[in-house]
């Protein structure tokens, strides 16, 4: 006790005492080990699982430094033959679409988080405030729903209800007296779409992780709040809201980081020529670069380049929380 | 007699070695290929494996395959296997992750050679040794596609110089209902869509994108057509949108677009098929197997009588053929050099060329199954054949062309002179066959590319360029923003200062080069 007070004095140590520490630390951590062993054993496939699958992978960023080329098989990624430096991240900020894919990907997120972040909290508040059970449960269900359709699907809906060959909105345009329009190949409309899509996809399911923080809050909560006269509405906005603040701030920094995840596969699905000028991302950028054009270390580059700036942001944020007085994720 | 009882620990420890196992199971490398028959007979009899593309992607008959497979065994002592890639931009991924994969072997696959050279074999002395009917299935020109500058070649033709693939195709009864003969100038084609559209107010031109509606068009207001031309200024290779006259074009079309012409969907890759079957395309301005083949198939699935499309031979505006025909390809069927069977790949392909023009008896096998069982001659003579389950439209009732890697040019063109029994026992020429039969080598009703016998190595030039892919998205980009009225072309100067900033003198110095390797000055 006494050479750990010392350390934590930063007071001199003996080489001598530290080893002896470090060594009954370690006794004491594999005792605990021996004791616990089965639940380790139970820990250990999905600790393998993220090794294998989550952190290995990691290795391949490697790529990002050489002209890969994946033909000439796995040996060739460990060769220092091929190593390049930086030289796939200066043609991305080389390249001419590298400003508009920055642009296109923070606008898209920025939207998305702007009006696809609140909207869940805000379906929660009114779900929970539904005193009929078959309704709020109705409601919750399709709410859901198109959740689980696959993006495919999602985008093949949208597709045809906004193509002007007869689609639904198209054909309420004519009846209205309008003429039909092309809503998807219109610069203009086009990331609305996108945000509409993602919201209608997206805000019902969402809405689970605070109607899941509104079961824990104490019902004597909002007694008390009624006998001191609070309304319904005060009590969401006194009670509701403060109990899961702690959920949104979670939520919020997950969204941050992960803000320039702008929606790779609707993107991919709806955009065309046309739009390519507001939508075309990091992401959509990187596969075709990557993947089809199969310069696969120019994508790794672009996609590293990604990660470390998503990175940045969920550090902000969580800093930001933190400085708010919020609980953090570290 | 009691059954022992586990305990806790027991328990545990059970499910431990399981997940160990488990966890062991998944890890361990997947099952090498079964190998065909047994023992001796299975080390003499080469297999060989194929990444193809057939209309069926889920596949077709499994009792059909493979009585075909084993059909091709006995006619060729070779055992073919199929990896079916599926439709569109995931067949690129799902290649590219057979080629790199070491654990999957893989014999033969289609696309432009340049991209792959590296990692597959120079087919000279294979073809020399097993493939003399495949070298004399080609033109000079096809094979000149096939080599790089040193003469080598990579690949056997599977595309190539091809004067079918573009034609305005008008709705020949609208044509009619307005008395209007077929027309053969730029002012007779909008006159005769303002007759169509003046009956039927719902009727579009419509394309397939902007470099389709440069095959068709761009040549009217051009000296060169939908071609990369010589800019005598410099003498350098230079992009087809920098042609005199391509601002001129790029004006006509953003007036069609105005007037409410075009399907508004013509740049968004939307679906053809439902468009087609929607009867309002006056003119379709695509690619041809759209109206030779997915609109036929709807006009007699409908039953339609007088709906139809006729062609126009020729479109002259002012500057000429508006045509421009399409240029050498270098898209090849390559041998990857981790093939341990490239000799039994050729001559199974030989076998398939085998009779050239005149018997294309091999190909319909390798295409549409047994004879006798899947389809039959008629008259080998005069090429009728009949069909039993090769004419199926459903996948699950046929063998689905899986072994079938001559596509394009060559048999696959030999074999459009094929006409069938219908229905009703009468002989009948497949639209989409007698188009391709009939106009694949006239190339007088377009323009030729200037550079249309150059095999350019683009893999080279992005190596050399990155931007490249960039430069060349961002010129279809800004040019559909062009026609579609999103950019106004009073903005054309700064647009083409914008390519300077793109890398426009590397690309055409790139590309100059490689074209002076083939056109010395």
């Amino acid at each position: 006790m006494q050479q750990t007070g010392g350390e934590q004095l930063g007071v001199g140590v003996t080489p001598a005492s530290s080893a002896y520490t470090e060594r009954r630390g370690f006794r004491e951590a594999w005792r605990q080990i021996k004791r616990d062993r089965f639940l380790y054993a139970l820990a250990a496939l999905p600790l393998l699982y993220f090794v294998i699958f989550q952190y290995l992978p990691m290795v391949g960023v490697i790529i990002a430094f050489q002209d890969y080329d994946p033909f000439l098989g796995i040996d060739a990624m460990f060769s220092m033959d091929r190593w390049v430096g930086l030289k796939h991240f200066r043609n991305f900020f080389d390249s001419i679409f590298f400003w508009n894919v920055m642009r296109n990907t923070v606008v898209i997120s920025l939207y998305k988080l702007i009006f696809g972040f609140p909207l869940p909290i805000i379906l929660a508040l009114m779900i929970n405030e539904l005193r009929m059970r078959l309704f709020q449960r109705t409601v919750q269900t399709i709410s859901y729903l198109p959740h689980f359709f696959s993006m495919v699907v999602a985008a093949g809906i949208v597709r045809a209800m906004l193509t002007p060959q007869g689609g639904l909105l198209n054909q309420l345009v004519v009846a209205l007296g309008g003429e039909p329009k092309a809503f998807l190949t219109d610069p203009t409309l086009f990331r609305s779409i996108l945000v509409t899509m993602d919201i209608w996809q997206q805000a019902g399911w969402n809405s689970i992780i605070y109607l899941a923080a509104m079961a824990t809050i104490n019902p004597e909560m909002y007694e008390a709040a009624a006998m001191d006269g609070a309304n319904r509405f005060q009590r969401m906005w006194y009670v509701t809201l403060p109990s899961i603040s702690f959920a949104i701030v979670i939520t919020l920094i997950f969204r941050i980081g992960g803000m320039l995840n702008a929606g790779f596969e609707q993107i991919l699905l709806l955009y065309s020529p046309s739009v390519y000028a507001v939508s075309d991302i990091i992401d959509t950028y990187v596969y075709r670069a990557g993947l089809i054009g199969r310069q696969y270390s120019f994508g790794a580059a672009v996609g590293l380049f990604k990660s470390i700036l998503a990175l940045i942001l969920m550090y902000m944020a969580n800093k930001v929380a933190q400085r708010l007085g919020q609980e953090g994720l570290w | 007699m009691s059954t022992p009882k586990l305990n806790r620990r027991q328990m545990l420890q059970g499910m431990g070695l399981a997940a160990a196992g488990a966890a062991l199971a998944a890890c361990a490398p997947p099952a090498a290929p079964q190998e065909a028959g047994d023992g001796a007979a299975a080390m003499e009899t080469p297999e060989v494996w194929f990444a193809v593309s057939t209309p069926c992607p889920g596949g077709g008959s499994p009792e059909r395959t493979e009585a075909v497979r084993q059909h091709l065994l006995d006619l060729t002592g070779i055992l073919v296997n199929a990896y079916i890639l599926p439709p569109g931009a995931a067949r690129t991924e799902k290649l590219n992750l057979l080629l790199a994969s070491g654990t999957q072997p893989l014999d033969i696959f289609e696309g432009t050679w340049p991209d792959f050279k590296g990692i597959t074999l120079p087919l000279d002395e294979l073809l020399e040794q097993e493939g003399q009917n495949i070298l004399a299935g080609h033109s000079e020109l096809d094979w000149k596609m096939m080599k790089d500058f040193e003469g080598t070649t990579w690949g056997y033709p599977r595309l190539g110089l091809m004067g079918h693939t573009h034609f305005p195709f008008f709705r020949s009864d609208w044509l009619a209902e307005a008395g209007l003969d077929m027309p053969d100038t730029w002012e007779g084609m909008e006159e005769a869509f303002v007759a169509m559209q003046s009956n039927h107010p719902e009727a579009v031109i419509t394309t397939m994108g902007r470099s389709h509606l440069m095959y068709n068009t761009l040549g009217a207001f051009t000296e060169y057509g939908f071609s990369r031309w010589i800019d005598p200024a410099d003498n350098m290779l230079k992009p087809a949108e920098l042609q005199p006259g391509y601002e001129t074009w790029l004006a006509k079309m953003n007036e069609w677009w105005e007037a409410g012409w075009m399907q508004q969907e013509s740049f968004a890759n939307p679906d053809y098929r439902s468009m087609l079957k929607t009867l309002t395309i006056g003119l379709w301005l695509g690619w041809y197997s759209r109206i030779t083949g997915w609109w036929d198939q709807i006009r007699r699935d409908a039953g339609y009588v007088e709906e139809d499309y006729a062609l126009a031979l020729v479109i002259n505006g002012p500057s000429g053929r508006a045509k421009t025909n399409n240029a050498g390809s270098n898209t090849a069927y390559m041998i990857p050099r981790k093939s341990k069977t490239p000799d039994a790949v050729i001559r199974y392909v030989n076998w398939i060329y085998e009779g050239g023009p005149d018997d294309v008896t091999n190909y319909l096998i390798a295409s549409w199954g047994i004879p006798g069982e899947d389809w039959e001659w008629i008259d080998k003579e005069q090429k009728m054949a009949r069909q039993f389950t090769a004419g199926s439209p459903v996948c699950e009732q046929k063998y689905s062309r899986d072994f079938q890697i001559t596509l394009g040019l060559g048999p696959e063109t030999w074999a459009t002179a094929v006409k069938l029994e219908l229905e009703d026992g009468s002989i009948g020429w497949n639209r989409h066959w007698q188009h391709i039969n009939t106009y694949w080598n006239q190339y007088e009703g377009g323009r030729m590319p200037v550079d249309f016998d150059v095999p350019y190595d683009r893999t080279a030039i992005r190596d050399r360029f990155p931007g490249e892919p960039d430069f060349e998205r961002f010129v279809d980009e800004e040019s559909i923003k062009f026609i579609t009225g999103v950019r106004p072309l009073s903005e054309w100067s700064s647009f083409v200062e914008e390519l300077n900033g793109a890398g426009l003198q590397r690309w055409s110095e790139l590309y100059t080069e490689q074209f002076r390797l083939y056109h010395p000055v």
